[in-house]
């Protein structure tokens, strides 16, 4: 055969341009070896987290490490992966390398592990890039306060606790309070949205990742989203990495000057693999067994999210952590560091889950400190009244329940209270455009609904925004463009005038 | 304060520093009876090992094993480590492992340059492998 020849041939080629090289290489060996953490000797000008080369499984692939504490006579390393043919006295050999990521434009769409390597089975990526897992946030001079809102597509977020673009929101509650389902809803209202969602799940069931994945791939979400996995059963050291990893992705994106949402699901999980990590590597122990730098772990990361100027390209990280609680206490270690840390948080709550409120958002204690600043004109005219409105009626509802005869303004405000309660219900995967959101909002506070029965308001909800979509598309345009004034808002009325009617 | 065999190592190095043999002698005694109390005869070869891995350092000499495929003269692998490792002092350990096939390899504590056939051959797939 013809191709036999040039096989020989280019061959033959590579074996005379192959180089003798001779590296002085750095090695120490094992001296103690467990629970995926390694002391090694030697390596005395070892790095802090450098990736460290020890002898793989097999000849052809090698396993890594991460050198974490720097002693007098040993190095402590964490092991990537499988750790269980290491020994005791395997060498070990430096690789001058910081740990980092490979990254590149063809992560959109694909499911990656922690150290950026494909995990669903489409092909390898390839990128020259790498960005180091750990980077110091930018500086005070590249920043910018925001200034453009992140639709939630969740009325009850984006018109009482609205989030900016570089914005850091924490989402927090118990387990199946749905924290996992406003986060995916978010990323799938993105689209459209110029925005690159990376979505790190942190010890999670794999059977919910693969759940996840499905869904964002049917909603056609998966055209701008990145998940990175660091499963339950995966030792660790991934898991403690998983978001930087995320953040690390996020930040490549975020210097092409592009809008990044970066969802941490969750981040207790990230402390506890820390934990573990911190008690082998010997590390002190402080409160709930957490080491000393706990809130730095969280810190870091979190801190990372950012909205640059124009002269600094203009690219943002909006960061939504989420925190599961133990029983609703929020009071724990984990908890109160990252709602000091996060620009405010939204909270769930299991009564009002099981009370058919979902998303089970408590917005009395819910807040944001600085998205009100990104929100759009018509949502801040219309959201002011609403959040008036909840505040009123949570005050008169719990008294309300033992008197039988009310005034008729207090009855007012606990039937409007209840109408609106009953218009933040929304179903899950189904966002709903911020247009849309102000109409609706606008006409339930200007009492429009309050002729209609509070079982009746969901049905009333969708004919009307039919009625909008059907006859008033160019209204909710202006709308969406962030344009409000007493034109518009005549307008508006008109139709919900002829809507009653 | 926990001690550890490295510690009795330096301290004894320390004491003998400069001494005669007589004085060595009694300085041996007093540590074998302060070994004895402390309950700790029992280290005696890790004492010994540290020892002469302290004293080495102490001396500025440095430990080298050089490993070559076929037996050769102690002359040659001095010359070896010393073209290596320039401006050094060195103690060399000749060591012949046939697995290596042709060339040489040479280890220090903390260092290793493999000029190896196996090495080469092994780097000759991994770029064929690409």
């Amino acid at each position: 055969m013809a191709n036999t020849a040039y096989i020989i041939e280019s061959l033959k080629k590579q074996i005379a341009s192959f180089k003798q090289e001779a590296i002085m290489e750095e090695v120490g060996s094992i001296i103690e070896i467990g629970d995926g953490i390694a002391r090694v000797s030697g390596l005395s000008e070892c790095q802090a987290s450098e990736i460290l080369e020890f002898p793989g499984a097999t000849e052809a692939e090698k396993t890594f490490g991460v050198a974490l504490n720097l002693e007098s006579e040993t190095v402590g390393a964490m092991i990537l992966g499988d750790f269980k043919h290491l020994k005791e006295g395997d060498k070990v050999s430096r690789t001058k390398r910081i740990l980092s990521v490979p990254v590149s434009d063809d992560l959109i769409g694909r499911v990656v592990n922690p150290l950026g390597e494909p995990i669903d089975g489409q092909g390898s990526i390839k990128s020259k890039t790498f960005y180091p897992l750990e980077r110091i946030a930018s500086g005070v001079i590249t920043r910018e306060s925001v200034s453009e809102p992140v639709q939630t597509g969740i009325k009850a977020i984006d018109a009482m606790i609205p989030i900016g673009r570089g914005q850091r929101e924490l989402i927090i509650g118990d387990r199946q309070t749905g924290k996992t389902a406003v986060a995916i809803d978010t990323i799938i209202n993105q689209k459209g949205q110029n925005m690159i969602c990376v979505y790190v799940a942190i010890g999670q069931k794999k059977s919910k990742i693969a759940r996840i994945a499905a869904k964002l791939k049917e909603t056609g979400a998966m055209d701008y989203t990145i998940i990175v996995v660091a499963g339950a059963s995966d030792p660790a050291s991934l898991v403690y990495l998983s978001p930087y990893t995320g953040a690390a992705i996020a930040e490549y994106f975020m210097d092409q000057g592009k809008d990044v949402l970066c969802v941490y699901d969750d981040l207790s999980k990230q402390a506890w693999a820390y934990r573990e990590v911190s008690l082998l590597l010997r590390r002190p122990p402080g409160r709930e067994a957490y080491p000393g730098d706990v809130f730095y772990l969280h810190s870091r990361l979190l801190e990372r999210a950012c909205r640059k100027n124009k002269e600094h390209g203009g690219g943002s990280i909006t960061a939504l952590p989420i925190i599961e609680t133990q029983a609703g206490d929020v009071t724990a270690y984990i908890p109160t560091n990252v709602i000091s840390i996060t620009d405010g948080q939204i909270f769930l709550e299991t009564d009002l889950f099981y009370r058919g409120i979902r998303p089970a958002l408590n917005v009395g204690i819910s807040v944001s400190r600085v998205g009100g600043a990104a929100q759009i004109k018509p949502m801040k005219k219309v959201a002011g009244k609403l959040k008036l409105a909840m505040a009123q009626f949570r005050e008169l509802e719990a008294f309300a329940q033992f008197a039988s005869d009310l005034d008729p303004e207090t009855k007012r405000q606990i039937d409007r209270g209840a109408r609106v309660t009953e218009l933040l219900k929304q179903p899950q995967y189904s966002p709903m455009p911020v247009e849309e959101q102000v109409a609706i909002i606008y006409a339930v506070n200007s009492g429009f609904f309050d002729s209609i029965a509070v079982s009746e308001i969901s049905a009333a909800e969708k004919k009307f925004l039919t009625l909008l979509q059907r006859e008033k598309k160019e209204l909710l345009g202006v709308i969406a463009k962030g344009e409000w004034d007493e034109k518009i808002e005549n307008e508006l009325k008109k139709t919900c005038e002829e809507f009653v009617k | 304060m926990k001690l550890k065999p490295q510690q009795f190592a330096a301290a004894l190095y320390e004491i003998t520093q400069g001494k005669s043999e007589k004085e060595i002698d009694k300085i041996i005694e007093d540590f074998t009876a302060l070994l004895a109390k402390k309950n700790k005869l029992g280290w005696q070869e890790q004492i010994i090992e540290k020892f002469l891995s302290y004293s080495m350092k102490q001396e500025g000499i440095m430990e080298t094993q050089v490993f070559t495929a076929k037996e050769i003269s102690k002359k040659m692998a001095e010359k070896i480590a010393e073209t290596v490792f320039k401006n050094q002092k060195i103690k060399v350990i000749s060591i012949v492992e046939k697995e290596l096939l042709g060339g040489f390899v040479v280890k220090t504590e903390d260092k290793i340059l493999d000029l190896s056939i196996k090495k080469q051959l092994q780097n000759l797939k991994i770029k064929l492998i690409e």
